[in-house]
This record gives structure tokens, C-alpha cells and sequence, in this order.
């Protein structure tokens, strides 16, 4: 039967190339069933600041997504200098997919972080603050990192500089981190509230599970991409092979409608062709 | 035609059009340029316009040498602001306050109205410069200085800390209002 033979090769390929799993769809379960326990706890069990008042609650979502841009951006170090040691195309595709998915969390800190700026400190943005313009400055960094690696080149060259773009970067977390105690009178944002035990309660507990939830979400969409980009490279690396395999399949389609033949499934009613 | 094989040769033809797969390497460059010019130049701006909050004590000490230039002071109000204290002053509206920071006190004449998040023991930063001279007509400060310097503020930013706990309040009342 031509339609279970033209079947199986697809299927086959569909099971090679998809970048979800067993593990990847429980994590989807799990942030699809905790986002809206967030969201109670944000917005209904938890209580608006004596002088915040409601613009506290932007607390449970740009402290956890800063947070986790660091780690992406660390992540992206980590892959960047295993890559230069190693050779290892999966520690390039780590340093890629971390990249991109701490692009995403920057950009959500530097807009919730805006958002907070307005009602909190009178102001939407200050070019002379020092958390905020180093913040800006590493999501252009790699921002511009990202736009390298969409440059043509060869796989290997291209690895290996991105890899050094990586680190260079990557200097920048610590800055960002450190500024508000660096340069105390050089911006507006406040200190650390957990090193100091200056949340408490139910807003503390809040903030984990939004840590907790939002570092799922940027599990999966890590996993996600760093297969999404393996794959990528695959069809990359194979491309040649697979345009080849291609205009051969097509070839004998083309001959034996010419001389009157019954093509069914592409490959079936030609065994030696490519499977 | 047929090769050797027995099957087809190939059409090796390259193919033109719509299917052709191309990636120019000219808007990644040009991104990656622009986001270089951006970035140089956003360092360059902090590093020579950053200017660090004066705290109201220091401004005081300087206030002579710095004269009217321009700058942003860090103080914490003495009290709420009363909106009944308005003035108008020039035919804008205007709120005098105090600020004070370790113990020394700051009459300000600030432009508008303070923010929402204006309150007793909240630190902010005001930008503006040093004046010299007596209170504008209908400004007065009963909690202030009154030592014939006022700061004219045309922009008033609040610097919120960090402490998120339920009792800070209270506490900050009892360490006493010029404390910051």
C-alpha cells in the first residue's frame, strides 16, 4: 500500500525534526496551570503597598524576569567559553538559544521596569541612570550578538567570534548588578529587597512563585530554541544533500510521468530511489 | 538521459526565483552597526553627564560654589505636601516644601505639584539650582530653614527603597522625620 509506505517516511522525519518532548510538554502543563495561581496571588491575595499602592505588584514580574536575564546572559558566557575550549557545536547552540531567550527576559525587564519608573520615581526613563542605561546597554550587546550570528558565514568562524561577543558581554552582568551599590547617587533604582530580608510575608512568597513560573517558562522556551537552533543547524549543515535528494526525487517524477508510468507517493513506485 | 546508473541525470541547473534561498548579509551589518554607534555612544553620554545626587547637607556646604548651576539634589521631605500651598508664582503653579538629609534642612520652591508618591521621609531628587535671596511673594516654610536660600526645582523624581516590609512605616516615624 503506497499511502502506509508514503506514510511512514514522514512520519518518521516529522518525529526527527520536532522540538517538543515528553518533558518539554509537562513543563508546558505545568506554566499553563501555575501563570493563572500567579496571577491570583498577584492580584487578588496579596495586598497594594501602603505608599506603592498597586504598582507594587509589578514586583512579582520584573525582579524574577531581571533575574533570569542574568542567568541566560551568564548561560550564554558559559556556552561561549565551553565553545572555545570544546569545539562543541552544542555548547554554541546553548550560548545561541540562551542569547535569544535573554533578549526576550531584557527586554521585559527594561519595559516592566519603565512601567514601574513612571508611578514610582515621576519619570519613564533617566539617559543619566546607571542601572538603567547598563541595562539598555547589555540588551544591545546582545541584541547586536544576535544580529552577528545572523550573518552569513562559515558555521565554525562564525561559532568562535559570536563565542568572544559572548564573553565580552556578558562583563556587563555584574555592572548591571552591582550599579545600584557602585553608584548609589548615580540612579534612582532602590537596592536589593532580598539580600536584606526586606520582603516578608505573603508579597515575599509571591515574588518565589514568580520566579518559579517564570523561570519554567524560560526553561521551556530555552529547551525550545536550543532544539529549534539544532535543527536549524542540521538542515543547514545537510542542506546541499537534501536539494540533491530533492531534484532526484523530482527527476524521476518528471521521467516517469513522461513515459506514462503511475507515480503514487513520490518514492514508493521507484524502490531505488532515495528513502 | 540517462547515466550509467540507469536512472536520469540530474538537471543541475540553478534555479532562479522565488524558491532560490538567499540571506544578505547587509541588514545583520547594518544592525550590528547601528547597535555598536548606540551603544559607544550611550556609554560616552553616562560617563559625561551622569551626575551623582548631591545630598542636601553637601549641597548646602557647596551652595556658594556652586552658585546657579544646574544640578539634582537627594533630600527627604520634612512633610506631606499640602496642596493648599500652592502659589502661583510668575502665573505657574508652584509648592514649597523642605527637604533634609543628616539634619540639615533645604527650603524648596518646586514647579507644579510633587508627584504621587511624594511624602514625609520618601527620598527625592529635585533638579534645579540654588537662589539667594527672600521667599518668592505667598511662599513660606514653617518647618524650614528660612536662612535666605531657597532651591528653585522645576523636576521632582522620587528614589523609592528597597524595604517592602508592612512595619517600615511606623519605624521610619519613629526614628524620627529627618533621618533618611
Amino acid at each position: 500500500m503506497s499511502s502506509v509506505g508514503a506514510a511512514s517516511p514522514q512520519t518518521a522525519q516529522a518525529a526527527d525534526y520536532s522540538v517538543s518532548s515528553r518533558g518539554t510538554r509537562l513543563l508546558g502543563v505545568f506554566i499553563l496551570v501555575s501563570v493563572p495561581v500567579l496571577l491570583l496571588f498577584a492580584f487578588v491575595f496579596t495586598e497594594a503597598d501602603d505608599t506603592m499602592e498597586d504598582a507594587v505588584r509589578l514586583l512579582y514580574i520584573h525582579v524574577p524576569v531581571a533575574v533570569l536575564t542574568y542567568v541566560a546572559f551568564s548561560l550564554t558566557a558559559v556556552g561561549s567559553v565551553a565553545y572555545l575550549w570544546k569545539r562543541s557545536r552544542w555548547w554554541d547552540t546553548v550560548a545561541h538559544a540562551a542569547a535569544e531567550v535573554g533578549v526576550v527576559f531584557c527586554g521585559l525587564t527594561l519595559v516592566t521596569g519603565s512601567i514601574w519608573g513612571r508611578p514610582t520615581w515621576n519619570t519613564w526613563w533617566e539617559w543619566g541612570d546607571v542601572r538603567l542605561v547598563t541595562t539598555l546597554v547589555l540588551f544591545l550587546v546582545f541584541v547586536g550578538y544576535l544580529a552577528f550570528r545572523s550573518v552569513p558565514a562559515e558555521p565554525e568562524t562564525r561559532a568562535k567570534r559570536a563565542a568572544v561577543i559572548g564573553i565580552i558581554g556578558a562583563i556587563n552582568i555584574p555592572i548591571v548588578n552591582r550599579s545600584v551599590e557602585w553608584w548609589e547617587n548615580n540612579t534612582l533604582h532602590q537596592q536589593s529587597s532580598l539580600t536584606d530580608g526586606q520582603l516578608e510575608d505573603l508579597t515575599l512568597f509571591t515574588w518565589f512563585l514568580g520566579t518559579v513560573v517564570l523561570g519554567a517558562i524560560f526553561v521551556w522556551l530555552l529547551i525550545t530554541r536550543f532544539r529549534l537552533a539544532w535543527l536549524e543547524e542540521e538542515i543547514d549543515r545537510h542542506g546541499l544533500v537534501t536539494a540533491l535528494e530533492e531534484r532526484r526525487a523530482e527527476s524521476h517524477v518528471g521521467v516517469e510521468a513522461a513515459v506514462g508510468g503511475s507515480v503514487v507517493g513520490g518514492f514508493q513506485d521507484n524502490p531505488g530511489g532515495p528513502q | 538521459m540517462t547515466n550509467t546508473a540507469g536512472s536520469p541525470d540530474l538537471d543541475l541547473t540553478p534555479r532562479t526565483g522565488s524558491t532560490a534561498r538567499s540571506r544578505s548579509k547587509w541588514v545583520p551589518l547594518a544592525l550590528l552597526a547601528a547597535i555598536a554607534v548606540a551603544v559607544v555612544g550611550l556609554i560616552w553620554f553616562l560617563i559625561t553627564n551622569s551626575q551623582a545626587f548631591l545630598e542636601a547637607d553637601v549641597a548646602v556646604a557647596e551652595r556658594v560654589e556652586q552658585g546657579d548651576k544646574r544640578f539634582q539634589l537627594l533630600g527627604s521631605p520634612v512633610s506631606d505636601a499640602d496642596p493648599d500651598d500652592t502659589v502661583l508664582i510668575d502665573g505657574a503653579e508652584h509648592t514649597p516644601f523642605t527637604v533634609a538629609f543628616d539634619d540639615v534642612l533645604v527650603d524648596v520652591v518646586s514647579q507644579g505639584t510633587p508627584p504621587d508618591l511624594f511624602a514625609e521621609g520618601v527620598p527625592v531628587v529635585l533638579e534645579g539650582h540654588w537662589v539667594q535671596g527672600p521667599a518668592p511673594a505667598g511662599v513660606e516654610w514653617p518647618e524650614g530653614a528660612n536662612d535666605g536660600w531657597y532651591f528653585d526645582a522645576d523636576r521632582v523624581l522620587v528614589k523609592h527603597d528597597e524595604d517592602y516590609r508592612n512595619e517600615r512605616i511606623e519605624e521610619a516615624e519613629d526614628r524620627g522625620r529627618l533621618d533618611t
